[in-house]
């Protein structure tokens, strides 16, 4: 329950209880609340930040990262797209570079917690797994 | 009889405890939405709004405007 009352913003996790006479006729509720505002500050608070880091990557991705490199794949785009923290955690994010030859070349897939610790995506260890055409790269 | 009347006036000890022990607000409402029952943080919560709340308190005027409480009836 979310009420704004007396100019104060509460959450509350309510609880509904008959209570029942001996014959089990219901004479009375008991009710019961906890206050989740804190709780629900936090989660607000989490899903503004996942929105400015997803609006952050996109951009970043836009302006500076796609020009450079091939492409991404999924685990950059679930990077780029993700809204909570446990899937951006999870990510798995994979460069690709194509040389001036046209190949591509996969640098290492990394896994990093969330965040700006991110920037910039480079720069990440080469596994020499060059592809044989460009087009391997998605 | 002294016995059993000790044991209700324990029981009821006990429960005042566990309910006003609680950092939740716990009340009970009739069919009426009259508060019959309310434990120390309810009313410690609506204190420090600088309402008064007890027992025949109708619980719609906390939550619920004129409008919104007629509604409800």
């Amino acid at each position: 329950m979310h009420y704004d009352n007396f100019g104060i913003v509460m959450d509350f996790e309510v609880k509904y209880y008959p209570l029942r006479t001996a014959t089990g006729e219901v004479f009375a509720a008991a009710v019961w609340a906890r206050d989740i505002t804190e709780r629900k500050q936090t989660e607000r608070l989490q899903q503004e930040l996942d929105r400015k880091l997803e609006e952050t990557f996109t951009q970043y991705a836009q302006q500076q990262f796609l020009p450079q490199h091939a492409s991404l794949d999924m685990g950059m785009v679930q990077l780029l797209t993700g809204t909570s923290q446990v899937r951006v955690a999870s990510a798995s994010l994979q460069v690709f570079h194509v040389n001036s030859a046209g190949h591509c070349t996969q640098l290492e897939p990394t896994r990093r917690p969330l965040g700006c610790r991110l920037f910039p995506p480079m720069p990440l260890t080469s596994m020499n797994c060059s592809c044989s055409r460009a087009t391997t790269c998605i | 009889m002294k016995g059993v009347q000790r044991q209700v006036d324990e029981q009821k000890s006990l429960l005042d405890n566990l309910i006003n022990g609680s950092n939740n607000t716990i009340m009970a409402i009739d069919r009426n939405f009259r508060i019959i029952f309310l434990n120390q943080q309810f009313t410690a919560h609506y204190k420090a709004q600088g309402v008064e709340v007890g027992i025949g308190t109708d619980v719609l005027s906390l939550f619920l405007n004129d409008a919104e409480r007629e509604q409800m009836r």
